[in-house]
């Protein structure tokens, strides 16, 4: 037995409204750990990823240990253990949308944002990352933007596109 | 042409209950409620449903393994397969967003023919508007009574749940989104026990695919007999959703009778785009082989296309044209392959990167003879039955046929340094 | 039984097994890496691939894993084909794209299993161009060291850590060619097993680190086999020395006890061997003295009453001499005075009933614990108790028509068919937490439970005037009676022998379906309980004896925890005190003789089963130490008493035997046997290790009839299946795994019965135990404190390791938050109790029945209360006090264990002669 001088408390790292969010998700199965998928997705959305503590936190409400939860949100993709920018840009780089040269735009991105894939912005503005396909093949090229997807890209319609990011809510 | 799947489909303003229930929907899983679960079970043994999924097997016989009666397990499960992160495939995609409550009540039936009284339908997260859509179809169903307790007044009750994952290919294996399901790692699952007597959470559950279950109220309604019709050339039956991509003028998917060629939905999409001829292509996927310009008259339908050499898979055609490298294209899919490793086995995990290393070497022009060799071995490494789950297997199948196919183009690589398609 | 051909040759192998357990039977050597006999099958890494035909005119066959494929009547399988064996050198290949061939910098290197298998498969150049992955390592805590980019994701570790070891700080993260196995962020593994990682791991990802302080190869050293110290099951290891030194504990395999794993109380608590703090020198009043001084001389011969005093730390042969020289009349277990009760009753207990093995307790279908934290006081029972639980899901499995042993599958179905744990007692732990039915309650409570459940059972039980079955022991008796291998589990901790007698009343109401286990608390507790069947000294009896009459005591000290509150009540009265002094020890005592620690002489235990375990000496004694036995056989003769007459260990084993008759001819060896070497044929600097002092080699230290030899003259280990292994060893086979070569089955499903000699095999007859009023005495006012033990701290002799005495805990006081509540305290506050002066820090559990403390003791320190009404709790400055003494102390450790790394290196550039006959 451990003295756990601290013990940990869920409402410091997480909302109301997050753990309510949770607590609906684990009704959905047999097991409270089932739910940690979407948990994870759940804290995800507050500041773009989920760093150490909401993790613990999240696994403490969960009922698993911290290590077991950090190999699960380090298996999907979609799930951040780092920072990210406030846009978080992934570019699809299948094979259809190979196909439609999305390697050229993908040069064009790098470019314009001055960044390799997997980097985000020094003004933590854009995270650019690759995707697996996007289910967009059909209008290719496709990415997928702050969880929206975006087809039939070309570099003039990015052009615009990270014009409007920058235009828009961020300045 | 009768297009049961699609004829009310709209992407833009998909029909809400009403709508669909106006257009007949809800019948079948009416129908299926006035029947015991074993007589719906072989309604669909009879329409000859086979999984469209990706392996082709037929739905009422899978149904048929789970354990019925008094002495089953209380607890059993339907699991809706909409992973669909296969490169070259959006068909399920297109069903969910134009039409989410044909999902919805092929769900409902699938889920009463094996008496499951709990269904999850495992959404892909980056497809956010389908979970949008379904999630409004499904509350819109729990308000009319269609799910929830007692359904009906036929005593039947069904819990139906949203799961959107986090984005990881091999989740769309069936053992592996079990795992994912109970929000563990997706590492697929060793077999037997087969998930239909041990499945999640140790339950009876049966995974199918969401085109798959898309084809049950049609089946519900108007019986296995006119389903085999559907398709009254072919060996195989019911309607498929075929899709075309790559350097077509028009890409897209299109309801046909199952055993159409691949000509016809080429044609359908009008051709290669200007410019462009054929040189190959894949049938089904990312995972099925490559085959050639003169394959394209073979019916789409899964014995055919395997005694071609390949396999239906999903069904969503890619198109290779001539400008474009068959050897950049092959390193384009093991890539993503080599990405999607669970890291599970060997062959898989330590083998698809090998690959890709050596793929790409020669790409770059800095690969050698003894490249090929060792490329055809590491096809041997992967193969059935020395990997755990059909992934790498997958993964070969394209790299084996391009080999073979495209060995000319590979050679130049090798012979003049660099990639002929990039001067 | 069930013919299969493999290679076209016919072979009979047991049913039930996977074929890769059946070739490792047969001896054929087929590589593996995710599989683990104890461990089951999962078919990840896909080493053992073979081809499998299906008739006699097949040709082509298809490949399969071994591991996964269950052995059938008929089977046809090739191991050596081109196909399989081409593809078994692909799959070495890709597992080495990016490890990094360290092995000249890796401890690993020349006992890993990933060199073994590469060799086998014949893989020797590398393909792979690409660039490697590199990863970033973790701080694990002090005792294993982590190299991640030396894995080659076999999923061993985690498998072992979590599935097996119920450990949840450990996982797998990331995936593809990524996957990254460690902890969260940087922190001390907190799995009391994390050390069998180093052996779990194939490779050297996880190696021990404090092996590593003082590191040499497995093929420099010589191995003993050996006995672990730290508590009553007294697991199996292996002991290797070097340069006079012992570097390191490893797990011996035992198929009854340990198996494949120990805990890292026994893996790494043996290094208080290499203690600073050894006694090294014959002392007289503190000052060094020779054995010939005449002072020294007349004290020992002194002819007035003796009184010996001896430890459950020390072994058989050391206490029976001292109960000889001393008549058992002045004999005292050294033991406080709740002990010798318990120690009867253990023994009554043991006559009657076998106890069940490890392994057996691994078949049990239902567990009963009764007021006994096993997790701590003997940690390896724990571990097997945890795959008890698996046993339901097995049958689970099988009853799907898939094997035991698909590892994947029992796991999956395991939430469904839990095999019953039934709980009674106090505290937080791993077994507690996945437990079925629960009670919460003190020692009196559950004795008195356990009572009223045998009373369930049996008509005939007898049952206490007072109290009710509560509803716990109603569910745990239908369990019971519904089990078909129920286990019964209890012990000392407690400190109270109503809860052995409501054991064996349970086991005797149930037959002989269920097995009983009661842990005691030291390695040698059992040991006494057999010498003192003929009388013994309590502590009061000696404190009366030495307030009556001038009285001499002779103590046998092994830092055993209730020999040293005998200590140092007693010495204070004695006319004079000898002490048999393995480590220094503060306090006054007119004569100090060295002892000779467990890993330099031959010694004798019995464990809580009542088995009788040797182990051999694997480095040579330094200074003026001599095995306990030898210097009460000096003292015997210079007071002329009855053990003069031998002359050696044989001599005291065989009067020893004499008087216990079914000991019988536990320790004879075949004379004409020769002696197995220590060294394995490997040992390669043999002629060189004293080149700079000489480059004459000496002739090798022999000891006289010894079973074993300290060089290399001898029997090689492999050509003597019938004495104990020093270390194991194979062609080909360099690594932990080859211990399958010397096994008739590599753990196959059945068991063989239990064959090692018991010293308490009589089960003549049974008895029902009737409860006594006075075991349910509760005169005390205030809160009851009751014993909570800790792995590490709770036993002296591992404290003195310096890695265990990093990790010990301190003192502790558990409550439960509402009894916090009230006396406005909160956790991780430093409290005393009463008067008492040793600072507690208080923890808060649900797990403390009411009215009731759980106290945790360092062995170290002592609270002398068992109940208390007071509390004081430590200001600001007081808090800081502690907090600064804990670092101080802590400062200390590192300090010691630097400096004895420095002297240990030191002197093996210097390799003292003496260590060399003739030279001396
Ligand atoms: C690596 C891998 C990925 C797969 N991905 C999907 C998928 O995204 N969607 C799907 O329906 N089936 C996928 N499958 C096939 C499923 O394992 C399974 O066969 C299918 O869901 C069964 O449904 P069906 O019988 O309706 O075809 C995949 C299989 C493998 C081996
Ligand atoms: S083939 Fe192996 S590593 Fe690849 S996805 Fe399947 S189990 Fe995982
Ligand atoms: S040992 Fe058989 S697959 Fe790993």
């Amino acid at each position: 037995m451990k003295i756990a001088i601290r013990t940990l408390d869920h409402t410091e790292h997480l909302s109301q409204e997050e753990i309510q969010a949770i607590e609906a998700a684990c009704a959905h199965y047999e097991q409270r750990p089932a739910a940690a998928i979407d948990a994870l997705m759940i804290v995800q959305r507050r500041q773009g990823w989920v760093d150490d503590s909401r993790l613990e936190a999240v696994a403490g409400l969960l009922g698993m240990s911290s290590a077991e939860l950090e190999g699960i949100a380090t298996f999907y993709n979609h799930i951040y253990r780092q920072p990210v920018g406030r846009h978080v840009l992934h570019l699809c780089n299948s094979i259809s949308c190979w196909l439609c040269d999305v390697d050229k735009l993908a040069d064009h991105l790098r470019e314009r944002l001055q960044l390799e894939f997997g980097q985000t912005s020094a003004d933590g503005r854009i995270t650019l990352l690759p995707n697996v396909c996007l289910g967009c093949c059909d209008k290719a090229p496709a990415m997928m933007l702050d969880g929206e997807l975006i087809e039939n890209l070309s570099a003039e319609k990015l052009d615009e596109i990270l014009a409007s990011l920058e235009g828009g809510e961020d300045g | 042409m009768d297009k049961p799947m699609t004829a009310h489909l709209d992407t833009q303003n998909p029909q809400d209950l009403a709508g669909y229930r106006d257009t007949g929907g809800y019948m079948g899983f009416a129908r299926a409620l006035d029947m015991t679960p074993a007589e719906v079970q072989q309604q669909v043994k009879d329409a000859n449903l086979r999984g469209r999924g990706g392996a082709g097997f037929p739905t009422g016989m899978k149904w048929g393994f789970v354990p019925m009666g008094q002495d089953a397990p209380k607890r059993k499960y339907l699991v809706c397969n909409a992973d669909e992160m296969e490169p070259g495939t959006f068909k399920d995609r297109w069903l969910m967003e134009g039409a989410p409550h044909l999902l919805i009540e092929g769900m409902m039936i699938a889920a009463y023919a094996i008496g499951a009284s709990r269904a999850y339908l495992f959404l892909r997260g980056e497809y956010r508007l389908c979970a949008r859509r379904l999630e409004q179809a499904i509350r819109e169903a729990e308000e009319a009574g269609l799910l929830g307790k007692d359904i009906q007044g036929s005593g039947y009750s069904l819990e139906l749940h949203l799961h959107t994952s986090a984005g990881r290919y091999i989740c769309g294996e069936e053992t592996a989104l079990l795992n994912a399901l109970e929000g563990k790692r997706a590492h697929p699952r060793s077999k037997p026990p087969f998930p239909q007597i041990a499945g999640l959470f140790g339950q009876p559950t049966i995974v199918n695919n969401a085109e798959t279950l898309c084809n049950l109220p049609g089946i519900l309604r108007r019986g296995p007999a006119w389903f085999r019709d559907l398709a009254a050339d072919s060996d195989d039956a019911g309607t498929k959703i075929y899709g075309i991509s790559g350097r077509v003028r028009q890409a897209g998917l299109w309801e046909l009778p199952m055993g159409a060629t691949a000509r016809q939905i080429l044609d359908l999409a009008g051709g290669m785009q200007d410019g462009l001829k054929l040189r190959g292509w894949l049938p089904g996927g990312a995972s099925t082989d490559f085959l050639l310009p003169e394959h394209l008259d073979i019916p789409m339908e899964y014995d055919a296309i395997a005694k071609a050499g390949s396999r239906l898979g999903t069904g969503g055609i890619i198109a290779l044209d001539d400008q474009h490298c068959p050897v950049g294209m092959v390193l384009n899919l093991i890539q993503f392959f080599a990405q999607e490793s669970c890291g599970w086995c060997t062959p898989c995990r330590d083998g698809l990167p090998w690959a890709a290393e050596i793929l790409s070497r020669i790409e770059t022009g800095k690969g050698c003879q003894e490249d090929l060799d060792e490329l055809s071995k590491l096809c041997d490494f992967m193969w059935m039955g020395k990997t755990f789950c059909a992934l790498a297997p997958g993964a070969v199948e394209p790299m084996r046929s391009g080999l073979k196919y495209f060995a000319d183009d590979f050679q130049q690589h090798i012979d003049k340094g660099c990639c002929p398609y990039r001067q | 039984m069930v013919q299969i051909f493999i290679d076209k040759q016919a072979y009979e192998v047991s049913e039930g097994q996977n074929l890769l357990q059946a070739c490792l039977s047969l001896k054929l050597n087929l590589p593996y890496f995710c599989w683990h006999p104890a461990m089951g099958s999962v078919g990840a890494c896909r080493q053992c691939a073979v081809t499998q035909y299906k008739d006699e005119a097949d040709t082509r066959g298809k490949m399969i894993v071994a591991c996964m494929t269950p052995v059938e009547e008929g089977m046809r399988v090739s191991l050596n084909g081109p196909d399989e064996t081409h593809f078994r050198e692909q799959v070495i290949a890709a597992l080495m794209t990016h490890h990094p061939h360290d092995c000249p910098v890796c401890a690993e290197g020349g006992e890993c299993h990933l060199q073994d298998m590469t060799v086998m498969t014949g893989h020797y150049a590398r393909q792979f161009k690409g660039r490697k992955t590199s990863f970033n390592n973790q701080y694990l805590g002090p005792l294993i060291k982590h190299e991640m980019n030396r894995c080659i994701t076999c999923f061993r570790c985690v498998r072992f850590y979590r599935d097996y070891a119920g450990g949840d700080d450990l996982s797998a993260q990331a995936s593809k060619n990524h996957l990254y196995f460690g902890r969260q962020s940087d922190g001390v593994l907190e799995s009391e097993f994390a050390g069998n990682l180093v052996e779990v791991c194939p490779t050297g990802v996880f190696t021990d680190k404090p092996f590593g302080d003082h590191y040499s190869r497995k093929w420099d050293m010589q191995a003993a086999p050996s006995i672990c110290q730290h508590c009553s099951v007294g697991c199996n290891i292996s002991l290797s020395e070097r340069y006079g030194s012992v570097r390191r504990a490893t797990n011996r395999f035992d198929a009854h006890l340990n198996g494949y794993f120990l805990c890292d109380r026994g893996r790494y608590g043996f290094d208080f061997v290499n203690s600073p703090a050894r006694c090294q020198q014959i002392r007289l009043r503190g000052k060094p003295a020779r054995w010939q001084d005449e002072q020294l001389q007349d004290m020992l011969g002194s002819s007035g009453r003796w009184i010996g005093v001896g430890s459950s730390h020390a072994s058989l042969e050391d206490n029976f001499a001292l109960q000889q020289l001393v008549g058992a009349e002045n004999f005292c277990p050294g033991l406080d005075d709740a002990q010798p009760a318990l120690m009867k009753l253990h023994g009554e207990i043991l006559q009657q009933y076998p106890m069940a093995s490890l392994a057996e307790m691994e078949q049990a279908d239902a567990v009963l614990i009764l007021g006994e934290d096993i997790n701590r006081s003997a940690p390896r029972m724990a571990l097997a108790v945890r795959q008890a639980l698996l046993n339901k899901a097995r049958d689970k499995v099988e009853s799907l028509k898939v094997p035991r042993w698909q590892d994947a599958a029992v796991r999956q179905v395991l939430p469904d068919n839990p095999v019953p744990l039934i709980w009674f007692g106090y505290g937080e732990s791993e077994l507690q937490s996945r437990a079925l039915v629960q009670c919460l309650c003190d020692d009196q409570e559950a004795a008195r439970q356990g009572f009223l459940l045998a009373g369930l059972l049996s008509e005939e039980a007898p049952v206490p005037q007072t109290g009710q079955a509560s509803q716990q022991s109603s569910q745990a008796a239908e369990i019971l009676k519904n089990a078909r291998n129920p286990l019964l589990i209890g012990g000392w901790s407690a400190g109270n022998p109503a809860l052995l007698a409501a054991l064996a009343n349970i086991r005797k109401a149930l037959g002989d379906k269920a097995r009983l286990a009661i842990a005691a608390p030291e390695m040698n507790s059992v040991g006494l309980s057999l010498l003192i069947q003929s009388g013994y000294l309590t502590q009061g009896a000696v404190k009366e004896a030495l307030e009556q009459e001038p009285v001499n005591l002779l103590v046998l000290d092994h830092q055993s925890q209730a020999s040293q509150s005998v200590l140092t009540l007693l010495v204070k009265k004695a006319r004079q005190t000898v002490r048999l002094g393995l480590l220094e020890q503060e306090g006054s005592q007119d004569a100090l003789l060295p002892v000779a620690a467990f890993s330099e002489c031959s010694g004798s235990a019995i464990n809580y089963q009542g088995r009788v375990q040797s182990w051999q000496p694997a480095s040579k004694m330094t200074g003026d130490c001599m095995p306990g036995w030898q210097w009460l056989v000096h003292l015997a003769r210079m007071q002329q008493r009855p053990l003069a007459d031998v002359e050696d260990l044989g001599q005291l084993r065989h009067k020893l035997a004499q008087c216990h008759g079914q000991l019988g001819d536990v320790w004879r060896t075949d004379p004409h046997q020769p002696a197995v070497a220590q060294q394995p044929p490997r040992y390669s600097g043999r002629t060189a290790m004293l080149a700079n002092q000489t480059v004459h080699e000496p002739k090798p230290y022999q000891e006289p009839q010894a079973p074993y030899r300290q060089s290399m003259e001898g029997v090689d280990t492999r050509k003597c299946p019938t004495r104990p292994m020093p270390y194991s060893w194979w062609p080909g086979w360099n690594s932990n795994q080859s211990v399958h070569k010397f096994q008739d089955e590599y753990r196959g499903p059945a068991l063989p019965g239990q064959t090692r000699s018991v010293a308490f095999a009589h089960f003549e007859s049974s008895c029902w135990f009737k409860w006594r009023p006075q075991w349910s005495d509760r005169e005390q006012v205030g809160y009851r404190i009751l014993p909570l033990k800790q792995i590490f701290g709770s036993d002296g002799l591992s404290l003195k390791a310096p890695a265990i005495e990093e990790l010990h805990e301190r003192a502790q006081l558990w409550m439960t938050p509402q009894l916090a509540d009230k006396l406005g305290m909160q956790a991780g506050q430093w409290v005393q109790c009463d008067d008492q002066p040793l600072w507690m820090q208080a923890g808060l559990s649900e797990q403390v029945p009411e009215g009731c403390l759980l106290a945790y003791v360092p062995a170290d320190e002592a609270l002398p209360v068992t109940s208390c009404e007071r509390f004081a709790v430590a200001d600001l400055q007081q808090a800081e006090a502690i907090e600064q003494q804990h670092q101080g102390r802590m400062e200390g450790v590192r300090e010691r264990r630097q400096t004895r790394q420095s002297w240990l290196l030191h002197q093996d550039e210097f390799i003292p002669i003496r260590f060399v006959e003739g030279l001396n």
